[in-house]
C-alpha cells in the first residue's frame, strides 16, 4: 500500500488517510466541496450527537485509537465522510466547477495551492531519495520495517502514545464511581445535556501564554498544551476516586477538593508546602512560566484578606465623656514633609515636621460633629423666643404718628424767658424799691490767708501770672481775678505774664488794662507779656526748668525788645529760675491745666508760692493740692463770693458788688426752676401712686 | 535686624525716660557749672526741647487735618457745608492778618475781642439755659433716687454759694453756706482726690513699664 508522510511529523500514513494518524495534522488539503460540507461548516458547525462528519470522522478515529491504546491503522475501517447532497449546497456553489469526487487521490492538481506543491513534491523527493533522510526519520523507518509498534519503543517518540495510555486510565477515572462525599452532587440535568467537548480537540484560550513566541500553531506546542491539561484532568479524575476522608498518602500530591459540602467547610485547609509543589511534574515552556515568588500560605493569603487583626481601642468612660469632641477637629491635616516648617526655637531647633503646638492646639476650628438636635431647657426656649419676637417686632414697618402739627418747645421758651427775665431784672431795682441782693458776711477760709500771701510777694520780683482759659470763661474769672490782680497792681509788683492757651495772652492784656484802666500801667515797667507757651506739659516743665530755654513768642513787646531779646526786659533780666518769681498765679478754669501747672512746677518752684485762681467748677479737684500737709497750691481763689470777700478783706472798692445783683438774680431763677421741676416731679408720682392705689382698689 | 532695631528704640526711649525721670531729684541750681551734672542736665534740657517742637509739629498738623476735613465737606457738598466754608475762609483770614501783622497787631486783637471773645462767651452762657431746662426735665421726669441727690446737691451748692432763694447773710445762709463748703471741699474734694491717686498710680505704672520697656508705643507693642 502507498503511503502518504505527514508533512508535520513525517510519519507514515496510508495514502487515503485525511490526517495524520500520529499527529492528526490533515494530510490532504481541503477543498471547496461542491456539497457544501467544506472546511467552514467542519470548524464552525458543532456537530450534533448522532450526526457525522469530516471532523468527527477524524476527531473519532483519534479518540478511538487513544481508547484502545492502539495506533488506527487502518483508516479503511473508520466511515468515509458521508456523500455530499448536491441538492443541499446553495445555489451559488452550483456554479463553482466541479470537483472531482476522488478524495483518496487528492484534490485535483489544479485546486491545490503552489505553495503546497512545493511541499508536495519535496516530500515525493524525501520518499524516493533515501540519502537525505534525517536520522531519527531512519530510526522510526527502522523500527517499521523490523514490526515495532510505535507505543511499544521505549525511545522519546512514544510520548503520544504515553499520553494516551494515560487518557484511557484517566477516562476510566471518569466512569468510576463518585466518591461518598460527592453522591449528592449530581449533575444537572442541563450538564448531562451539554454536548461533551475533548478538551484535547478544542481550542484552549490561554490568554496571555498565547503571545508567548511559538506557543500556538505547532503541534508540539499543541500536544504540549494537552499534556497539561490532560495532566491537570489526571489530577482531579484522581481527587475524585478518593474519599473524602481518606487519609492522603506519603508522596501524593496534596488535594484541595474543588467541591465541598456546606458540613465540610470546615474541613481543614490541606497544607501544600513548597517541596509538593516542586515535585509536579510540568512541561519545560510551563515551568518558565512560574512565578518567582512562592505563592502565600493560606495563613497569610487570610491575613492579606481580612487585614491585620487589630483590637479597636476603648476609652473608659470617663475618659470618653471628658473627650472635647465639639471643640477640637478630628482631622489634623499632616503636610508632606517638604513643606512642613523647620523648628526654630527651643531643643528640637533645626528638626523638620515637629508637631507644631499652635496649629493643633491654639488655632480655631470648626467643629465637625454638629448636633442634629439642640438641648435647652424651657428657659432658655422662652428667652429665645422673646429674642425672636423683639427682633421680628423691629423689622416690621412702624406707621408714622398722624401729625399733629408742630408743637411749639413751651417748657424751653418758658426757662428762656425766666432767664432772660432774671438778666435784665437787677437793672431795674432801683425803680423797683428792691434794694439788691445783700453781701454776705460769711469769709471763705482761704481768702485771708491768700491776701497774706499777696502781701508777702516781694516787689522787686515779677510775679509771673498765667492766663490758661478760654474766652468763653472769661466772665467768671476775669471777675474773680481781677481784685488779686489789683492787689498786686498796688502793691507795685510787676506783673509777667505767660499762657498755655493761644488765646490766652490777648485775655491777659484786656484784663489788665480792665484793672488798671489809667496809663500808669505801662507795658514793659509794669507788665510784659512772654506770649504763648506751646508744648503743654512738657513745655511747662521745661519752663519750670530754666524759664530761659523756653519756647516763648511774646505779646505786645515794649520797643527794643523782640522774642529773642525779652529776656533782657528789665522785668525778668534777674530770672533764671522759677523760683526766681515773686509768686506764680495760675487763673484757669480748667481742672488738667491746674493739675499740670502743680505737678510739673513743684520740684523747681522752691519757696515761691503758687496760687490758684479758679472757676467754680474746678475748685473740688484742685483743693487737694491745696489742702495737703506739704501744700503743692499755697493759696486758692475761687467763686464770685470770694472775689467779693477779697475785694472787702483786701480793702478794695467792691467793683464786684456790681455784678452780684445780676449774679443773684440769675442764681434766684435757676434755683426757682430746679425747686419747680422737684415739686411737679413729686406731685405727679403722688399723684400716679394714688391713682395706681385706687385702680388696685377697683380690682 | 529687626531686633536690633527693637532693641534700639527701647534703649533710647528708656534712656530718655530715665534722664527726664532723674531730673525731678536734683536741685539745678546746686550743680556746679562744667561739671558731668551740668553736660546731663543740658541734655536733659535739649530732649524737652526736641519734645515741645515734635508739640508744635503735631498742633500744626491737627490744624491741616482741620482744614482738609472742612475742605472735603466743601466739595463733596455734605451736611453742613456752609459752616465749614465758614470755617475754612475765618481760618485762611486770621492766618493771613496773623502772618501779616502779628499775632498782637491792633486787627487781629479787634478780631479777637469783638469775634472770638463774645462767641466764645455767648456759648458758655448757653450753658446756663441749657443746665437748666435739663434740670428740670431730670427732676420733673425721671423720679428716682440718683435723679433726686442730683438735684437736692445742685440745689444746696446755689443757694450756699451766693444769693438766691434765701439772703446771702444770716444765719440760714451761714446753715447753707457750711453745706455748701462740705460738698465742694470735702466730699467733692475727697472724690477729686480719690481720682488724682488713681492717675497718679496710673501714671507711676504706665511710666515704669515705658521705662522697664515692657510697653513700647513707639514699636511693636
Amino acid at each position: 500500500m502507498a503511503e502518504i508522510r505527514c508533512p508535520m511529523c513525517s510519519a507514515a500514513n496510508d495514502e487515503t488517510a485525511e490526517v495524520c494518524r500520529e499527529c492528526g495534522a490533515r494530510l490532504t488539503p481541503l477543498v471547496m466541496d461542491p456539497s457544501g460540507q467544506g472546511m467552514g461548516d467542519e470548524e464552525t458547525n458543532e456537530a450534533l450527537p448522532g450526526e457525522s462528519s469530516a471532523g468527527d470522522d477524524w476527531l473519532e478515529r483519534i479518540r478511538s485509537g487513544i481508547g484502545g491504546g492502539e495506533p488506527q491503522g487502518a483508516p479503511e475501517d473508520a466511515p468515509g465522510p458521508p456523500e455530499p447532497d448536491a441538492s443541499d449546497a446553495p445555489d451559488w456553489l452550483d456554479e463553482l466547477p466541479e470537483a472531482s469526487s476522488d478524495d483518496d487521490s487528492g484534490p485535483p492538481s489544479g485546486e491545490i495551492p503552489g505553495w503546497m506543491d512545493e511541499f508536495i513534491a519535496a516530500g515525493e523527493e524525501e520518499a524516493g531519495e533515501g540519502e537525505e533522510v534525517p536520522e531519527w526519520l531512519a530510526r522510526i523507518r527502522a523500527r517499521q520495517a523490523s514490526g515495532e509498534t510505535p507505543q511499544e519503543a521505549p525511545t522519546d517518540e512514544g510520548w503520544l502514545d504515553r499520553l494516551r495510555e494515560e487518557e484511557g486510565v484517566a477516562e476510566e477515572a471518569e466512569e468510576g464511581p463518585v466518591s461518598e462525599g460527592l453522591e449528592g452532587l449530581a449533575p444537572s440535568p442541563e450538564y448531562e445535556e451539554e454536548p461533551k467537548t475533548d478538551p484535547f480537540s478544542t481550542p484552549v484560550d490561554l490568554g496571555p501564554l498565547s503571545d508567548l513566541p511559538g506557543v500556538p500553531g505547532s503541534p508540539d506546542r499543541a500536544l504540549r498544551r494537552s499534556e497539561v491539561l490532560r495532566a491537570q484532568a489526571e489530577v482531579e479524575a484522581t481527587d475524585e476516586d478518593l474519599p473524602g476522608d481518606a487519609p492522603q498518602t506519603e508522596g501524593e500530591m496534596p488535594h484541595i477538593p474543588a467541591l465541598m459540602e456546606r458540613g465540610q467547610q470546615e474541613r481543614p485547609v490541606v497544607e501544600i508546602d513548597d517541596v509538593s509543589l516542586d515535585s509536579i511534574e510540568l512541561p519545560d515552556w510551563l515551568s518558565e512560566l512560574k512565578p518567582e515568588m512562592p505563592p502565600p500560605t493560606p495563613e497569610e493569603a487570610e491575613v492579606q484578606d481580612k487585614g491585620p487583626d487589630l483590637a479597636p481601642a476603648t476609652l473608659p468612660s470617663w475618659l470618653e465623656a471628658m473627650r472635647p469632641v465639639d471643640s477640637l477637629r478630628p482631622e489634623i491635616e499632616i503636610e508632606p514633609e517638604e513643606v512642613q516648617a523647620v523648628e526654630s526655637a527651643g531643643p528640637l531647633a533645626g528638626l523638620r515636621g515637629v508637631l507644631m503646638a499652635e496649629p493643633v492646639v491654639a488655632m480655631p476650628r470648626t467643629s465637625s460633629v454638629i448636633s442634629s438636635q439642640l438641648e435647652i431647657t424651657e428657659r432658655q426656649y422662652a428667652q429665645a423666643e422673646l429674642l425672636h419676637r423683639l427682633v421680628e417686632e423691629e423689622e416690621k414697618d412702624v406707621a408714622l404718628p398722624a401729625s399733629t402739627g408742630r408743637r411749639l418747645p413751651i417748657l424751653r421758651w418758658g426757662i428762656s424767658v425766666i432767664l432772660l427775665l432774671a438778666l435784665f431784672l437787677p437793672g431795674s431795682f432801683e425803680r423797683l424799691g428792691f434794694p439788691g441782693f445783700s453781701i454776705p458776711d460769711v469769709v471763705p477760709r482761704e481768702t485771708a490767708p491768700l491776701i497774706a500771701l499777696i502781701e508777702d510777694i516781694p516787689g522787686d520780683k515779677p510775679s509771673l501770672v498765667v492766663f490758661d482759659f478760654a474766652p468763653g470763661y472769661s466772665g467768671e474769672l476775669d471777675t474773680v481775678a481781677s481784685p488779686l490782680l489789683k492787689h498786686i497792681l498796688d502793691r507795685s509788683v510787676p506783673i509777667v505774664t505767660i499762657s498755655t492757651h493761644p488765646s490766652g495772652p490777648p485775655l491777659a492784656e484786656r484784663l489788665l488794662r480792665e484793672v488798671r484802666p489809667d496809663a500808669t500801667l505801662i507795658n514793659g515797667a509794669q507788665y510784659l507779656h512772654l506770649g504763648y507757651l506751646s508744648g503743654g506739659p512738657t513745655a511747662v516743665q521745661l519752663f519750670a526748668i530754666s524759664p530761659r530755654d523756653a519756647i516763648l513768642t511774646g505779646f505786645k513787646l515794649p520797643e527794643g525788645l523782640d522774642r529773642a531779646s525779652v529776656w533782657q526786659s528789665p522785668l525778668v533780666k534777674d530770672v533764671e529760675w522759677l523760683s526766681d518769681f515773686g509768686a506764680v498765679i495760675v487763673i484757669t478754669a480748667g481742672t488738667e491745666t491746674a493739675r499740670n501747672w502743680a505737678e510739673q512746677t513743684h520740684p523747681w518752684i522752691g519757696e515761691t508760692p503758687l496760687i490758684m485762681v479758679l472757676s467754680a467748677g474746678a475748685e473740688p479737684l484742685v483743693r487737694p493740692y491745696f489742702e495737703a500737709a506739704n501744700q503743692q497750691v499755697q493759696g486758692i481763689l475761687t467763686g464770685l463770693p470770694s472775689a467779693l470777700a477779697y475785694q472787702q478783706l483786701s480793702g478794695q472798692d467792691l467793683t464786684v458788688e456790681a455784678r452780684w445783683n445780676g449774679f443773684g438774680s440769675m442764681k434766684f431763677a435757676v434755683e426757682s426752676i430746679l425747686l419747680a421741676g422737684g415739686i411737679y416731679g413729686a406731685a405727679t408720682w403722688f399723684l400716679n401712686r394714688r391713682q395706681q392705689g385706687r385702680g388696685d382698689a377697683n380690682g | 535686624m529687626r531686633i536690633g532695631g527693637h532693641l534700639l528704640w527701647a534703649a533710647t526711649a528708656v534712656a530718655t525716660g530715665i534722664i527726664v525721670l532723674l531730673g525731678y531729684f536734683v536741685r539745678l541750681d546746686q550743680i556746679p557749672p562744667g561739671s558731668l551734672f551740668a553736660s546731663f542736665f543740658t541734655l536733659r534740657l535739649l530732649l524737652m526741647r526736641y519734645a515741645v517742637l515734635l508739640a508744635a509739629i503735631a498742633l500744626f498738623l491737627g490744624l491741616i487735618n482741620l482744614v482738609s476735613v472742612h475742605w472735603n465737606k466743601v466739595s463733596d457738598q455734605q451736611a453742613g457745608w456752609p459752616y465749614s466754608a465758614i470755617l475754612i475762609v475765618a481760618f485762611f483770614l486770621t492766618l493771613v492778618l496773623g502772618l501779616v501783622f502779628g499775632p498782637d497787631s491792633p486787627v487781629v486783637l479787634l478780631l479777637f475781642n469783638y469775634v472770638q471773645l463774645p462767641v466764645e462767651a455767648s456759648l458758655s452762657a448757653l450753658l446756663v439755659v441749657s443746665l437748666t431746662l435739663a434740670g428740670f426735665r431730670l427732676i420733673s421726669q425721671r423720679r428716682d433716687l440718683i435723679s433726686g441727690i442730683f438735684i437736692v446737691t445742685a440745689l444746696l451748692v446755689l443757694i450756699g454759694s451766693g444769693p438766691g432763694l434765701i439772703a446771702s447773710s444770716g444765719p440760714l445762709y451761714s446753715l447753707f453756706g457750711g453745706l455748701r463748703n462740705w460738698l465742694a471741699q470735702v466730699a467733692a474734694a475727697g472724690g477729686a482726690r480719690g481720682v488724682l491717686l488713681g492717675v497718679a498710680l496710673g501714671a507711676i505704672v504706665t511710666g515704669m513699664r515705658i521705662l522697664m520697656a515692657v510697653d513700647r508705643p513707639y514699636g511693636d507693642r
